[in-house]
């Protein structure tokens, strides 16, 4: 390797201050090498998921080039991806429908804004403009439809999950393995099925029929088996001994469900919950195919028709596609870490550290308290991280 | 109400509707016969009411003492009107204004006249395994099909690698301790994918817009050459693939992290004991310990891939055309926004055939899923 190079810097970056960045400076090693291990992490999980001391290790003299270069690299790479985003910001505040021009618009409107909200506008010549089409109204029949389609999953994939994971009855694999297997089939490919089917349906019930938010509800709720699935191995890797306990204190099937289980799994369910909702407001083919009247359209298709093939509407478009996106990035945004989190942790990642089994609490309290998310629970809880959960290894 | 043979069927439609409308009304509603009070001349009512009478106006049948029937044809008219078709003595249609008789073709499933001519829509008709004997026989059918397929499963890999290779890169780059803020590069770096796809397509299809899109205007600055995203097949289909790889690169990006922190650190320290560089670290061991986990992520994102319906159709709906296929196709279509357009297209809607494809490509996907179960046992049914 030739001449070593002098050492060292630490192989995390956790120097304090900015201390100097040079090559050739010694920064203290541990006193004794028992100190690495003791500094392991206490629940003994090995191997641990970062280390408390960093091991010293020898760098190559251009690490602070190439450190740099990678910065670079990022910040060019975030410029050129986050350049359509900027590009809509300024055409929504550009006056007129244009697409081209500079990044930084030279004049500010906020016609696009207004038209967006409902308002009309008035412009120069006093000509006034009507709102081209009702972006309010749009806005709200997505939140409507992702709703009811949100809570009629949660509630199906709750109970069922529960059959799956706790109850025994014929043909439970095959049953679960024929959802998987169905759950592949996109509803993309039978939106000609869709339609028929609801146009059936629509004969006799016109309120669940075409150009209705309850059939669109209807048609999401059918997606129903990943989150089965997703719930399911949630419900998997919590004990049975949790519920078992509670039947010893005289709950029925229903109550240790409900008291025991669901507690345990507000995590997957916010998960499944957000997921759905956020799966209804964004989604596209089958909203086209069964909304036709304009004021029955959800935001999705909606938007697109300001994209009118000879004229492009393209400053409304961006005021909507702002208006609409920005709550739709901020939940994205907030919740990634948690789902993150919520997915990977599992069961098995809450655990009670100050006990292994629940104490018994008896359930004329939790009747009596009449919440049903009381937790039999534990006094206190580590959440592990996906390196230590054997699952996670094994994954 | 009689009428008196007055000149125009006009005015003799006003009359009725006047009488009519009195009627239903509520008045009386009686002509010269029954005697109008000279100072009760009919006032006309107006469009409001008459719209709130209209489901009666509609059921009216008004027939003359010579047999000719008047029906509403507009607000305030009545016309002479007949069937344009009726009940024959063997079952089939014979049309009032010529005679000619339609009898039901269970075959084709239109009904059809003695020399051949249809009438449209058809009905429902049983053809058995036709649709998909068509689509394997027919040349029309089965070179189209075949070109889709192809770009469909190329598009569907091209796009995984590339979605893959890209988060990868980043991923192993904000794993990096030694890279500072990079909790910022991951929120930057993620917002592709936490705008919604109907916000952020449409603003891709005006950015490579072929005359006023700025990709476009900054290319023929740069290098004065302005392709034809739209127009060109082979442009046409990176464009896509470039949208998509912007679209679905921060998910591989989050995967990849949270399996990248699933490695033991030992194993750098020991690769950094034995002197490897970077390079050697990734492919010697990132790669190989995160390929088992991320394999069957990688194949749904495939299956995902090979029904993107959303992209095609706010994209490029399919174009360019084809000009050499009878049925409506692109350069750029997938399987899902083929059968899209063969079913919902004002070219020509044959549902039937929109149908017998969607269920091939639900075999390709199935035959996708159970290939994904078996090999890697993701989700097995425990307990």
């Amino acid at each position: 390797m030739g001449k070593p190079d002098k050492p060292v810097a630490l192989s995390r970056a956790s120097q304090p201050g900015g201390r100097s960045r040079g090559v050739s400076e010694v920064l203290e090693a541990p006193a004794h090498p028992s100190e690495l291990w003791a500094s392991a992490p206490a629940t003994g999980s090995w191997p641990a998921a970062r280390r408390a001391t960093p091991m010293p290790i020898v760098l190559k003299k251009n690490q602070r080039w190439r450190v740099i270069a990678m910065h670079a690299v990022l910040l060019g790479f975030i410029a050129i991806t986050l350049l359509p985003m900027l590009m809509i910001l300024s055409i929504s505040l550009r006056p007129g429908n244009f697409a081209g021009g500079s990044l930084i618009p030279s004049a500010i409107s906020f016609e696009h804004w207004q038209l967006a909200l409902g308002f009309p506008t008035q412009d120069a010549d006093g000509n006034w403009t009507q709102p081209p089409f009702p972006v309010l109204r749009w806005i709200g029949n997505s939140i409507k439809v992702a709703l009811i389609s949100a809570s009629a999953i949660l509630l199906l994939s709750i109970t069922s999950a529960y059959a799956f994971a706790r109850l025994r009855f014929a043909g439970q694999r095959g049953l679960l393995t024929a959802l998987l297997l169905l759950q592949m089939f996109p509803a993309v490919l039978a939106l000609v099925a869709i339609y028929a089917i609801f146009d059936r349906i629509g004969e006799l019930v016109p309120w669940l029929g075409l150009n209705s938010h309850w059939s669109l509800a209807l048609a999401y709720t059918g997606g129903v088996a990943q989150y089965i699935w997703l719930i399911k191995g949630y419900y998997d890797s919590v004990p049975r001994e949790l519920e078992e306990a509670a039947a010893v204190d005289g709950a029925t099937r229903w109550q240790a469900f409900v008291y025991v289980l669901l507690p345990l799994a507000k995590p997957i369910l916010a998960v499944v919950f957000v997921l759905s909702f956020l799966a209804g407001m964004i989604e596209y083919p089958v909203a086209s195919v069964l909304l036709q009247a304009e004021d029955q359209l959800t935001l999705a298709i909606g938007s697109r028709l300001f994209l009118f093939d000879q004229r492009y509407l393209w400053g409304d478009f961006a005021a909507t596609a702002i208006l609409a996106g920005l709550p739709l990035t901020a939940m994205f945004m907030l919740t990634q870490r948690w789902l993150v989190s919520g997915l990977t942790a599992g069961g098995e990642g809450t655990r009670c550290v100050g006990r292994t089994t629940p104490a018994p609490r008896d359930l004329s309290r939790l009747r009596r308290a009449r919440c049903w998310w009381w937790r039999t629970g534990c006094s206190r809880r580590q959440p592990r991280g996906l390196a230590a959960s054997p699952a996670g290894r094994r994954a | 109400m009689r009428s008196r043979g007055r000149t125009t069927t006009a005015s003799a439609g006003n009359a009725l509707v006047h009488a009519v409308a009195r009627a239903a009304a509520g008045r009386s509603a009686s002509g010269r016969a029954a005697g109008w009070r000279s100072d009760q001349r009919p006032t006309p009512l107006t469009a409001r009411e008459l719209v709130e009478i209209g489901d009666e106006l509609a059921a009216l049948t008004l027939v003359t003492p010579d047999g000719t029937s008047y029906r509403q044809t507009s607000l305030r008219r009545f016309n002479q009107s007949q069937p344009s078709f009726e009940r024959s003595a063997d079952g089939g249609f014979k049309r009032s204004r010529d005679g000619v008789v339609w009898h039901a073709n269970v075959d084709t499933g239109y009904w059809e006249s003695a020399d051949g001519q249809r009438l449209q829509p058809g009905f429902r008709s049983n053809v058995g395994w036709d649709n998909y004997r068509r689509i394997f026989t027919e040349e029309r059918f089965l070179k189209p099909f075949l070109r889709v397929l192809g770009w469909t499963i190329s598009f569907a890999t091209l796009n995984t690698l590339l979605t893959f290779a890209l988060g990868l890169f980043l991923a192993v780059a904000l794993s990096w301790e030694q890279l500072r803020g990079r909790a910022f590069y991951q929120l930057m770096l993620f917002l592709p994918y936490a705008v919604p796809a109907f916000i952020s397509i449409p603003v891709f299809r005006g950015l490579f817009n072929e005359n006023l899109g700025e990709i476009n205007l900054v290319l023929e600055q740069l290098f004065q050459i302005r392709p034809g995203w739209f127009s060109e097949a082979g442009l046409a289909r990176s464009m896509v693939l470039i949208v998509n790889t912007w679209l679905g690169y921060p998910y591989m990006m989050i995967l990849a992290m949270g399996l990248i922190k699933a490695i033991p650190e030992e194993l750098y320290e020991a690769s950094a004991l034995a002197g490897a560089g970077p390079l050697s670290n990734f492919f010697r061991i990132t790669l190989p310990l995160i390929a088992r986990p991320i394999a069957p992520l990688l194949v749904a994102s495939f299956a995902v891939n090979f029904n993107n319906l959303t992209l095609i159709a706010l994209l490029t709906e399919g174009a360019p055309d084809y000009l050499d296929t009878e049925v409506p196709v692109g350069a750029t279509d997938l399987l899902a926004s083929y059968t899209y357009r063969i079913a919902f297209s004002d070219g020509g809607q044959n549902y039937a055939l929109a149908c017998a494809i969607s269920t091939l490509v639900f075999l390709i996907v199935a035959t996708l899923a159970i290939v994904n179960l078996r090999l890697f046992r993701q989700g097995a049914v425990v307990r």
